[in-house]
């Protein structure tokens, strides 16, 4: 066990600010896998995602100064990832979406049962057709496994209105789903 | 309510509120419609290819903390988009919207030097 591993966000973030810069690599040590999977669900590409992901964690690090809960860093972080990604997607919205889906799919499922590999491709792909508010929450609920009082604390937002961003994705995602059966 | 939407009930389901020998029999088989839905979804993780990358062998000083920077293994010719930007000393903001981000993400998705193959990464 390193002697750091007790050692807080708010801790690190204090102390890259005082000038240990160095530091910065705990923080994307200890999140950028975890919010990868995140990137990867909304953009619908691996690549995509390890862009995002490294840039939010430039941004965040140009702007720490502005974190104004240095403990909360992952909260903060986050919102620095999914405006990068929501913005990402408004760019490429037009470029070849389903291509890059599948190839998600099938980048981290070579050895599944060939079924269930391509109603995971076309669930993909239906995702990649919801709106990004839509395709967010399903991602963090059901992919990410946050409750929904987990995500409107993250989002800032309330439950009934997830909720209802929810529900309409589940009939786009079905109406989808059918379209391609 | 369209054809196609959910019953309330099963997006219940879906949400976890309901379990499916809750619903009325009438809803079973949508219910395992959706369920069939969230089997599908995928959750394993995603890495990034960091294990196919190493450190930068050329930064030094304040600047950007290494890990900003990959480089592939075996590749140890410093990158040239790293140097033009180090040596002058931008902030990481001007990085993001300089000419050297869109050299650096060439560089690092250039081929193999020698093996003519495309790097994995």
């Amino acid at each position: 066990m390193s002697g750091r591993e007790w050692v807080t966000d708010g801790q690190v973030v204090r102390a890259i600010l005082a000038g240990d810069t160095e530091r910065y690599a705990e923080l994307v040590t200890k999140y950028r896998d975890r919010y990868a999977r995140y990137a990867a669900r909304m953009l619908g590409s691996a690549d995509a995602a390890e862009d995002a992901v490294q840039d939010a964690f430039v941004r965040a690090y140009d702007q720490l100064a502005q974190c104004r809960d240095p403990d909360n860093f992952v909260g903060w972080f986050f919102l620095i990832l999914r405006n990068r990604c929501f913005a990402e997607r408004r760019k490429s919205k037009d470029v070849a979406p389903l291509e890059a889906a599948g190839a998600v799919a099938a980048a981290e499922q070579p050895d599944g049962p060939v079924e269930m590999a391509e109603r995971r491709r076309a669930l993909q792909h239906a995702l990649l057709e919801l709106t990004a508010e839509q395709r967010e929450v399903f991602v963090l609920k059901h992919v990410e496994g946050l409750s929904y009082g987990e995500i409107a604390e993250r989002l800032n937002t309330s439950v009934p209105s997830l909720k209802m961003r929810m529900h309409r994705a589940y009939d786009r995602l079905r109406e989808q789903l059918r379209g391609r059966a | 309510m369209t054809m196609s939407d959910f019953h309330p009930h099963v997006k219940q389901l879906l949400d976890g509120e309901l379990t499916l020998a809750d619903l009325p029999p009438e809803l079973r088989a949508e219910g395992e419609e959706a369920l069939r839905l969230l089997a599908a979804v995928d959750r394993e993780p995603v890495t990034f290819l960091r294990g196919r990358r190493g450190r930068p062998q050329i930064l030094d000083g304040p600047q950007l903390p290494d890990q900003f920077f990959y480089r592939r293994d075996g590749h140890t010719a410093p990158s040239v988009s790293q140097i033009v930007f180090l040596a002058e000393n931008k902030t990481t903001r001007q990085f993001l919207s300089s000419p050297e981000k869109a050299a650096w993400k060439k560089e690092i998705r250039a081929p193999r030097p020698g093996t003519g193959a495309l790097c994995p990464g």
